[in-house]
């Protein structure tokens, strides 16, 4: 049995967990060099976004870890997110536009990976106002949703348009942990991380069924 | 649309051990290698395949055969949703072999350029090593023993490992 090729390793490689590839360093020099190659750290990312199109929404969990992408990690009094591949770790900016944006953060936020720039990118929605959540106040949160996105790195946050036509899902946070495997299909929601946009309908209904049922 | 005519080319491929198969050309078109070869007409009526076994080779006519009958996705923009689930189930009962072999068909698809089952194999590997520890992957994967990390090295990458999960 011939040793595979160096393409196809890539290949396979770029279809593993984040779990998996920090563990898989210790396989041979080869792997760790493939592994902590920039060019690998992207073409895993590009495919993390082609198989795995949904945006996962965050909860208040500090040790989540994302299969192919970063984690958000409360340390230290500020959110963090940690990419484990490329050993990265950035404190998220604080937000003028959210009331209380400790409150629910990690439930209103996704992060994607936008392979037109390469760079990871988070989305977060939240009601502009105070609102006691609730069934009866779902129209009020409908109304009042705003969504922010940030790039990984910058510092600061900008408010994404919001439009009613459905666009395709470019990006990817999905678990890997069989607990939680079917946590990306309940609390999606869709964010095109190349054009900015969202769809409106979907993320007002799912964002405020959510708050609504908790 | 498309009417099967019985006088359809022919093509042959001969295996390393010396087994022919004869197949329609159409299927052996799969193969982006043995079109490239077709068209620049440098294809005889055999096409020696030096590095493939008959068995590999069986498997790989298996599923070119499968994947040429299917409709394509850029031929109609209706494609039956049904002939998509049937290639998936295709694709999941053909990907049920040992390893050995998914490597022996995952270099001959690499050798012959057929894309999708490049995907399919690699996909297969990829899900059936993720949880497996660096030593059971160096024997999956008949990694070279000359090639493993120094104890530093070994030491260094652990505790990456650490730092990012525990």
């Amino acid at each position: 049995m011939a040793t595979l090729p160096s393409d196809i390793i890539y290949e396979i490689l770029s279809r593993m967990p984040v779990k998996s590839l920090v563990r898989f360093r210790r396989v041979s020099k080869l792997w760790c060099e493939y592994i902590d190659s920039p060019y690998f750290a992207t073409i895993h990312s590009k495919r993390a976004v082609e198989e795995e199109p949904t945006l996962v929404m965050l909860r208040a969990t500090h040790d989540w870890c994302y299969p192919n992408q970063p984690r958000i990690c409360d340390k230290f009094n500020s959110l963090v997110v940690i990419n484990p591949l490329r050993k990265e770790c950035f404190e998220l900016p604080p937000m003028d536009k959210k009331p209380d944006w400790r409150l629910s953060y990690e439930e209103s936020c996704g992060l994607g990976f936008d392979d037109s720039t390469n760079t990871f990118k988070m989305v977060c929605v939240f009601p502009r106002i105070q609102i006691d959540v609730g069934e009866e106040n779902l129209d009020l949160v409908r109304k009042n949703l705003c969504t922010m996105v940030h790039v990984l790195g910058t510092n600061l946050w900008q408010e994404a348009m919001v439009v009613d036509d459905l666009y395709e899902i470019l990006h990817s946070a999905v678990e890997n942990d069989d607990t939680l495997r079917d946590y990306p299909q309940r609390e999606s929601l869709v964010h095109d991380f190349t054009t900015g946009l969202i769809t409106k309908e979907n993320l007002n209904q799912k964002l405020a069924e959510h708050w609504g049922k908790r | 649309m498309s009417t099967s005519s019985s006088s359809s080319k022919k093509i042959v491929l001969k295996s390393a051990d010396n087994e022919t198969f004869e197949i329609d050309e159409i299927v052996a078109l799969e193969s982006q290698a043995i079109k490239n070869m077709i068209e620049d007409e440098c294809a005889d009526n055999v096409i020696p395949l030096g590095n493939i076994d008959s068995k590999t080779l069986s498997k790989i006519i298996e599923y070119c055969k499968k994947h040429a009958e299917s409709p394509k996705k850029d031929d109609n923009a209706d494609i039956d949703e049904k002939a998509v689930e049937d290639l998936k189930s295709f694709d999941a009962e053909f990907a049920k072999v040992d390893m050995p072999l998914i490597q022996d068909i995952l270099m001959a698809a690499n050798f012959l350029n057929i894309d999708n089952l490049i995907g399919l194999m690699c996909r297969t590997i990829a899900d059936r090593i993720k949880g497996k520890t660096p030593e059971e992957i160096r024997k999956i994967l008949n990694i070279n023993k000359n090639d493993l990390l120094s104890p530093e090295q070994e030491a260094k990458a652990r505790e990456e490992n650490s730092w990012a999960f525990d």
